[in-house]
Order: C-alpha cells, then sequence, then structure tokens
C-alpha cells in the first residue's frame, strides 16, 4: 500500500475520531482509530516508513490531548517498532491474528496510559481503569476487521 | 530479536533520545497543529449539525414545540426575579455593600472531543483573540462544565469536569458543607473529603464555592446521587451527577471575570 493513500486513510480515521465516534461510544468506551492506523502502517510500510509515520501520528493525537506530556508519541513509535520486529519473524496474513495482535498492544497501551495518569495523582476508580482498559482494547480490535475490509473494497 | 551490536547502538540512542524530546517539547509542537486543524474540524462540526438537522427533523420537531413552551414560561419568571433583584440592589445600596463587577460570557462552539478514553478535553473554537486565558471557567446554561487550560490564537483546550485532574472547590447548597469536587472519567463526579458528621443527604444539589477565583459562586455543579465511606473510614464521599450532559455538550460559555 503507498504511503499517500495510507496518510488519507489514518487522517479520515483521525477526523472520525475527533468529532463523529463519541457517538459510538460503548459503555463511556470509544476505540482508538490512531491506533488502529499506526498498526496499518506498520503492517503494510517499510519498517522504517512505517516507524516515523507512527511517529507523526503520535505527535498528531497528542496535540489533542490535554496532558503536558507526549505520551503516544514513545508509544506509537515503541508499538510500530514492535510490530515491524514480530512480522519480520512470524506471519499475520490473516485477519484473526491480526485482531489478537490488535487487541494485546490496545490492551498495553491503555494499560500504560492509565498507569501513568494513575502515577501523576489522578484517582480513577478500579471499575472505571479497568473498564477502559478492557472494553477500549477489545473495541479497537474489532474495528480493525471492518477497517481492513474497507480498505480492501477501496482498494479493488 | 533485540541484539543491538555496538554500531546500532549509537543510533538507536539517539532514536529513543529524539523520541524522549518530542515528548517533552508537544507543548511547542501542538500550536501549528492546532492552528491548523480549526478549520477543518470547525467545517466537520458545521456538517455534523447540518445533518444531524436533517436526520433528526421530527425530534427537532417535538423539541422544538417543547421549548417554546418552557421559554415563555421562563420569561415570566426573569420579568418576576427582574423586581426581585431591583429590590436588592436598592437595599445593598442602602448598607453599603460593595457592587461586584458583572461577568463577561463568550459562548464557543466545540470542534474538537476528546482524543481517547483517557482525557476529558474538549476543543473549542475560540482562543486567547477573544479574549479567552488559562485558568477560566466554562459552563452552559445548565451548569458548571470545566477549565480553560491551554489557549492559541483561534482555539482553546477545555478540561470538563469529569476529568481526574480537576478539582472544584464546592459546596452543599441546602447545609453549606464545604468539599472538593473531583472527575473520575466516568459519568458521575465524585465530592471528596467530606467529615464523618457532614450535613449532605441525596438529592443535595452541589454548588461552586467561589473561594478559587476562577469559578464564580454559585454555579451549579450536579446532585447527589451516592454517599458512602472512603476507604481509610476516615471520611466520606459523595457521587455527584453532574448537571451538565459531559458527553454530548455542543457549545459552551467561557466565564470572564
Amino acid at each position: 500500500m503507498k504511503l499517500s493513500t495510507l496518510a488519507v486513510i489514518a487522517l479520515a480515521l483521525g477526523l472520525f475520531q475527533l468529532t463523529f465516534l463519541h457517538y459510538f461510544k460503548v459503555f463511556g468506551v470509544q476505540p482508538d482509530l490512531f491506533l488502529v492506523s499506526v498498526i496499518l502502517a506498520s503492517f503494510f510500510l517499510p519498517a522504517r516508513r512505517a516507524i516515523i509515520f507512527s511517529l507523526a501520528l503520535g505527535i498528531f493525537k497528542d496535540a489533542f490531548i490535554l496532558s503536558a506530556f507526549g505520551l503516544d508519541i514513545l508509544l506509537f513509535s515503541l508499538w510500530s517498532f514492535l510490530i515491524v520486529k514480530i512480522t519480520r519473524k512470524v506471519s499475520l496474513e490473516d485477519n484473526l491474528s491480526r485482531t489478537l495482535l490488535v487487541f494485546i498492544i490496545a490492551l498495553l497501551h491503555n494499560v500504560i496510559s492509565g498507569l501513568v495518569l494513575v502515577y501523576s495523582g489522578s484517582f480513577i476508580p478500579a471499575g472505571i481503569f479497568l473498564r477502559v482498559v478492557f472494553l477500549g482494547g477489545l473495541y479497537t480490535a474489532l474495528v480493525l476487521p471492518l477497517i481492513l475490509k474497507i480498505i480492501k473494497v477501496r482498494i479493488s | 530479536m533485540f541484539n543491538l551490536k555496538d554500531k546500532k547502538l549509537i543510533p538507536f540512542l539517539a532514536a529513543v533520545s529524539l523520541l524522549i524530546f518530542l515528548s517533552i517539547s508537544i507543548i511547542i509542537l501542538r500550536v501549528p497543529v492546532l492552528a491548523v486543524s480549526r478549520q477543518p474540524f470547525s467545517l466537520v462540526t458545521f456538517l455534523q449539525r447540518e445533518l444531524g438537522g436533517i436526520v433528526f427533523y421530527h425530534h427537532n420537531l417535538v423539541a422544538n414545540e417543547r421549548l417554546k413552551k418552557e421559554n415563555e414560561l421562563l420569561r415570566y419568571r426573569l420579568n418576576a426575579l427582574d423586581e426581585v433583584y431591583l429590590e436588592n440592589t436598592r437595599l445593598k445600596e442602602n448598607l453599603s455593600f460593595k457592587q461586584k463587577s458583572a461577568f463577561k460570557i463568550i459562548a464557543a462552539r466545540v470542534i474538537i472531543r476528546p482524543a481517547d478514553n483517557w482525557s476529558s478535553g474538549l476543543i473549542i473554537d475560540k482562543g486567547s483573540s477573544r479574549g479567552i486565558k488559562k485558568g477560566l471557567a466554562v459552563a452552559t446554561f445548565l451548569g458548571l462544565a470545566g477549565r480553560v487550560v491551554e489557549t492559541t490564537d483561534s482555539t482553546a483546550k477545555v478540561m470538563l469536569l469529569c476529568d481526574p485532574n480537576l478539582g472544584i472547590s464546592s459546596l452543599v447548597q441546602r447545609s453549606r458543607q464545604e468539599g472538593l469536587v473531583c472527575g473520575t472519567l466516568g459519568a458521575n463526579l465524585i465530592m471528596k473529603y467530606l467529615p464523618e458528621d457532614a450535613d449532605i443527604k441525596l438529592g443535595d444539589t452541589i454548588i461552586s464555592s467561589g473561594l478559587n477565583a476562577t469559578y464564580p459562586k454559585g454555579l451549579l455543579i450536579g446532585k447527589v446521587v451516592d454517599i458512602g465511606r472512603d476507604f481509610s473510614g476516615l471520611s466520606r464521599f459523595a457521587v455527584i451527577k453532574p448537571a451538565v450532559d459531559l458527553s454530548n455538550i455542543e457549545e459552551v460559555l467561557v466565564i470572564i471575570p
């Protein structure tokens, strides 16, 4: 897939996340379409381009976050690096394995983001913490096959 | 898989340092991103509103009729309150009370929603060029909504009440019991540091105390829906249902003292 095509897809997903996605919240949780774009870039782009693309997406997402520290810049680059390394060793061509990978990464991403928030002194009830971590990860993972289907339909 | 040879170590360390530098300097990087994003997001919000008006035509028609009747009733009550206000002003003058200056209010539209599940911030389409500064209170006609935390020339970032980093000094309207209202990322807020003998009960109205100059006194925050004991057992807390539907705010009012 071309970089320009992926950039347009990432921009569309980002726009959707920042404007309409709150209508599709389930138990107050929405999927992270920026993370899905990072994972798509890591699957379909060469390694260096994927990591730089993920870095740019991290900067874009952190511009709209309230915290003073750009955590997504670090995490998106890390996930992209890891996925590039994993896909060199393990074949992930089918949707099920990709969805599982997205679920694990989304879970880790939510856990790290949540722990940073908690250790910065914010009080988050345990139930809400677990809901955001697990439901957010699951919702993000379930969105990936749908996006892949739309991309395949568009490309073909 | 992660076998780093010496010749790859320096570029790797350089990349990590660059990432950390970019993460720390995100405050500077945000300004051009927000400046560029304002117009496209304003357009999308406009299209969303127009589309919503077409799709939900019947719902809007029914709501319009109901709101017209409510408006008439409120106008009648406002006229009656005008008399009370004039009498209050007259009595204050007689007692030589210092006049409070009126607040200036700027209406703004929400153009960007929270980017992920761990933040509760909105971005509005007015910024420092309109007099909006960091730390100003943000409300709607229903009550307090949050606080301005960052501004650019044409946009401002608002931290909502449900953000766990926001704490507001508040009062129980009935008993004047003080407490601190914080967000929990959920639909409800939590009022902390209530003593054992705090006079608070279900259904009580919570308002801002005005101890902080940012939030004018008397702004409605919400109603008490549950009361519990702290984990330590030394104090109590109350769960507050916010007066404003924080997940569906379309327009806000920035209060400039």
